[in-house]
């Protein structure tokens, strides 16, 4: 009872192609979060789940059966909105029965019963006779999702239902709201342009851009084996570093340095020519010995330390290669190391921490090898 | 099955199953929105819209008197009629000075009034209330309340100018006055409506640039000139609009100050000339040529407006 | 100390700054008032004051002895207390139903995502400022010849207390008057609804409401102030407006007749300069629209402000 299945859906505004022939299949039970910069397409396409808006083109299925054409009322859906779109004239109770009203199966009792279980779950009985006005922006979230829940439908469509909320409570929602989707079990679309709530909550993720589906799979396997090179720098905080170069006998070739890659890696990227050498911050491996003292080893440079950002548990360190050079890296060291603005360091980028993209089409030729299982759902064929 | 497959406007078909999208437009928002917007589009349509057509039928036809309209031979003989007659010339030309000037002068004096208001004036919500209360009044009041102002005898106008030490004017009584007094007492009931709308334009502006331009070193004067005013274009245009259409109905203020058909000399406008025509003279189809160009004129003045907003996506 | 020297300067300059042209503002302000109140001034009190008075006293004084009298008031209630009551019998009807239609049409065309809908929009838009002369030969001629409704309802109204069968005429001024009065209703509104959040709607949608709901739960009471601008508004337009009840009720001394369409009358029968009387009547005609606009002042400005 929830199975989604977008299959070529397409939606075009005038010339203007919000959603490009995306192909998305989503699991009963499945909290599956889209994800992507403001304007790639991904609220468009949870409106066109949703019945708000209408295909170009396309199909959506739910359990088998085709429901494109369907009114919104008829698709069995709840929303969550940005703005939580809760009546301001009703009460919290009577924004929350208004969408049982029209449930033929209860008795008024029985949606008086429905709506107070929903509240006592959300833990807002208190707030029921209280007009939306009058609550804060956390506690209006909670009538919204209360609202959402109580119709008990098979699909729960949400739309940055936790952008509105300052950083803390949005810290305590993420959590709170995927403990409440896995007691519920239903399955349930997420839209966000943020890719911390994506990789927190989401079983799986679709990232998206330009209308179009980048990569979908397990947060952690996108993290690690991203299909291409958009993907790769969406995810992750700090951005993984992002150095253009040429391979030249076996060595990615840059302005400031070059870096021998081993034998994986060369299998995998064959004959390209230009690439994008790929290596996250947390990877980027800062060494205690003193450049004066020591040779340097392979894949080992020396950098001039240009900015620290100390976070507390960890420094964001901005290094460079050389005053006037173009390339530069960021490592994140531990907090509790003392780093120094102006210091010289020997930086070590190890030899399965890189990634490499095709330069012209952005696609992955070769992720790092990470210690834990973990299989990726790469796309067949990634798309640019 | 049947299956079509028309093309949408880009060019691109539409490959769903007849059936389909027949299922999509009764769902859609059209159909079921259309019980709403069809029912009083259908009223409003036909009074507006059937009624100019038919009004244009008959200014072609030589209807007149108690007789039914024969349409059996249609011809602009009216219009020429009209283009002939120098009372027609002389009306379109009052109601063009009344439409410019009674405009011009609101704007002017209301924006004046709207700067004055915004000034942080004590009680400025009630002052508003009694700049505005003219317009709560119809033309049939205000008329009978001119009539007394410009009273050659007693009359409060008269008085000032008597004060003055000049002799009094029968305003409403010398052609050469009456149109403008007319404007005057026109003036009087609406600039308080070009004043309100001003203000909400004025209470948009952020404070913020006030205050920039207080800190930049201007005078409050050139901050007004330079920085506020010619934000208020909006405001000018859409107030400047529905003014004109005030002076369009500006017929019940003028029937009003004689009580009959015919208005004071020299204050003789279209409307009150097609209205005159028409039911005091019965010469319908004379009286629905000059409707008919008194349309165009109304067209003519709120066609650029409406594209205006159309073009700035306000429609 | 140098630097509180400074301080006080400027605080200093501020206080002149402020006494100089605020004074002058004022000035300006209540030169203002007075512009405005004069003409209603001068008509109030010459309201009461005899005919001798009238021509004696200045026309802004207030009566005074003998000079005063209630007659004027007294003759104007007589005449005009008939034409009162049709006025609000054709106005109250009139002004509900087109708020009704109008906000029903707002909420179709604000809703429907269609390509015609910017076509009928500005079809209304037009109807807004069509004057009315322009249709006023056909509708003097459909009223009469085409369906003569006056006619036809004319025994049931005589049916009624108080009425007669010549106020069957007031039924089809009242649907002429709802007829004219959609479209500039209908942009209020739907400037109004505009501003309200897409998602509220679209919420109900899924939550699944029809469209019929989502109107009378869901937009009808999030317009409720725009209600209160529009029945002003409207209420006030149809009680003043007077070509209309010129073009189909026509005479005066009908006893269906309007206060407009009385007052005109009332004051060129009055013969020679009787201001005395023409004043008490304007002001009684007047009373019920301003009751409204000193009640409703601010809803009246906030009407006025989304017409533009």
């Amino acid at each position: 009872m929830g199975e989604i299945n977008l299959s070529n859906l397409t939606k075009r505004f005038g010339d203007v192609v919000a959603v490009n022939d995306l192909d998305l299949e989503i699991e009963d039970g499945e909290f599956l979060v889209l994800v992507g910069p403001s304007g790639c397409g991904k609220s468009t396409t949870l409106r066109c789940v949703a019945g708000l808006e209408t295909p170009s083109s396309g199909q959506i299925r739910f359990d088998e059966t085709d429901v494109t054409y369907r009114v919104p009322q008829n698709r069995d859906v709840a929303m969550v909105f940005q703005d939580y779109a809760l009546y301001p004239h009703m009460t919290v109770r009577e924004n929350m029965k208004f969408g049982l009203e029209e449930e033929p199966d209860y008795t008024d009792e029985e949606r008086e019963e429905r709506v107070e279980s929903v509240a006592d779950l959300l833990d807002i009985p208190d707030l029921l006779d209280r007009k939306p006005g009058e609550l804060s922006g956390g506690q209006q979230q909670r009538v919204a999702l209360g609202r959402a829940i109580v119709r008990d439908p098979s699909v729960f469509l949400m739309d940055e239902p936790l952008s509105n909320l300052d950083a803390k409570l949005r810290a305590t929602m993420r959590m709170e709201l995927q403990h409440l989707q896995e007691d519920l079990g239903v399955t349930t679309v997420y839209v966000t342009h943020d890719q911390t709530e994506a990789m927190t909550m989401s079983d799986r993720m679709a990232v998206m851009n330009d209308g179009e589906l980048q990569q979908v799979g397990e947060p952690l396997d996108l993290y690690h084996a991203p299909a291409n090179l958009f993907v790769a720098e969406f995810l992750g905080e700090p951005n993984m570093n992002h150095l253009n170069g040429t391979v030249d006998d076996g060595r990615f070739v840059a302005d400031s340095f070059t870096y021998p890659f081993d034998d994986s890696v060369l299998d995998d990227v064959e004959d390209a020519d230009d690439v994008v050498l790929g290596v996250r911050p947390e990877s980027v491996e800062i060494l205690d010995d003193d450049p004066e003292a020591v040779s340097l080893g392979d894949r080992e440079f020396e950098m001039t330390v240009d900015v620290v950002e100390p976070m507390g548990n960890e420094h964001v360190v901005h290094l460079d290669f050389a005053a006037d050079a173009s390339e530069s890296l960021t490592a994140i060291a531990d907090g509790m190391r003392r780093i120094e603005e102006g210091e010289s360091v020997i930086v070590h980028l190890p030899h399965d921490a890189a990634h490499v993209f095709d330069a012209r089409t952005g696609v992955a030729l070769h992720n790092r090898r990470v210690s834990f299982d973990g299989s990726s759902d790469q796309l067949d064929e990634p798309r640019v | 099955m049947v299956t079509q497959n028309p093309t949408d406007h880009a060019g691109r078909t539409d490959e769903r199953p007849f059936s389909e999208r027949l299922q999509h437009f009764v769902n859609g928002t059209f159909v079921r929105s259309l019980p709403f917007w069809g029912i009083p589009f259908l009223l409003m349509g036909s009074a507006v819209y059937a009624g100019i057509g038919w009004n244009v039928l008959i200014s072609l036809t030589d209807y007149e008197g108690l007789a039914s309209a024969s349409y059996s031979q249609l011809d602009f003989e009216m219009y020429a009629r009209a283009f002939g007659s120098s009372t027609f010339w002389t009306a379109a030309q009052n109601t063009f000075v009344l439409l410019v000037a009674f405009t011009v002068i609101c704007l002017v004096l209301g924006l004046a009034l709207a700067v004055l208001l915004d000034r942080n004036i004590r009680y400025s919500e009630s002052v508003q209330t009694i700049y505005v209360l003219p317009m709560a009044l119809s033309f049939v009041i205000t008329a009978q309340l001119w009539l007394w102002m410009y009273n050659p005898d007693s009359g409060l106008v008269n008085l000032a100018i008597k004060t003055l030490g000049l002799s009094s004017i029968d305003f409403l009584g010398n052609p050469k006055f009456a149109l403008a007094a007319v404007i005057f007492a026109l003036v009087w009931q609406f600039s308080g409506y070009a004043m309100v709308v001003y203000l909400a334009g004025l209470r948009s502006i952020p404070t913020s640039q006030f205050e920039a331009g207080k800190i930049d070193g201007a005078s409050t004067a050139r901050i007004y000139l330079r920085i506020i005013i010619p934000q208020l274009r909006a405001s000018s245009v859409s107030a400047a609009v529905v003014l004109m259409v005030f002076a369009l109905k500006a017929f019940t203020f003028l029937y009003s100050l004689t009580g009959v058909f015919r208005p004071p000399n020299g204050t003789d406008i279209l409307a009150t000339l097609m209205v005159r025509r028409a039911f005091k003279y019965t010469e319908w189809a004379y009286g629905a040529a000059i409707a008919t160009m008194l349309l165009l004129l109304a067209l003519g003045v709120i066609a650029p407006y409406l594209y205006y907003q159309h073009k700035h996506g306000s429609l | 100390m140098s630097v509180s020297t400074p301080t006080t300067d400027d605080l200093a300059d501020w206080y002149t700054d402020l006494t100089w042209t605020r004074a002058a503002l004022y000035a300006l302000v209540l030169l203002g008032v007075v512009f405005f109140l004069a003409p209603l001034e001068t008509g109030l009190m010459t309201a009461f004051k005899s005919n001798a008075a009238v021509i004696r006293t200045l026309p802004f004084l207030p009566p005074f002895g003998d000079g005063f009298t209630l007659d004027n008031a007294q003759f104007a209630w007589n005449h005009l207390s008939g034409p009162l009551l049709n006025s609000l019998v054709m106005s109250i009807p009139a002004t509900l139903f087109t708020v009704l239609f109008a906000s029903m049409a707002a909420y179709g065309l604000t809703m429907v995502d269609w390509r015609g809908q910017l076509a009928v929009l500005s079809l209304f838009l037009v109807g807004v400022f069509v004057p009315y002369q322009a249709v006023l030969v056909p509708l003097a001629r459909f009223w009469n010849n085409i369906l003569p409704l006056g006619k036809m309802v004319a025994p049931y109204v005589a049916a009624l207390p108080y009425f007669t069968e010549n106020h069957a005429v007031l039924v089809p001024l009242i649907i002429t008057h709802v007829a004219y009065g959609i479209p500039i209703i209908t942009v209020l509104f739907r400037s109004y609804m505009q501003t309200l959040p897409t998602s509220l709607v679209e919420s109900a949608m899924i939550d699944g409401a029809s469209v019929t709901k989502i109107y009378y739960r869901i937009i009808v009471p999030l317009c409720k102030p725009m209600f209160a601008v529009v029945f002003i508004y409207q209420f006030t337009q149809i009680y003043n407006e007077f070509l209309f009840s010129l073009t189909l009720i026509g005479n005066a001394s009908s006893s269906a007749a309007t206060v407009t369409l009385v007052l005109p009358s009332l004051g060129a029968s009055v013969s020679g300069m009787d201001f005395g009387v023409r004043m008490s009547a304007s002001l009684l005609a007047a009373i019920p629209t301003l009751i409204i606009y000193v009640a409703f002042a601010e809803q009246f400005a906030k009407g006025l402000a989304t017409e533009a």
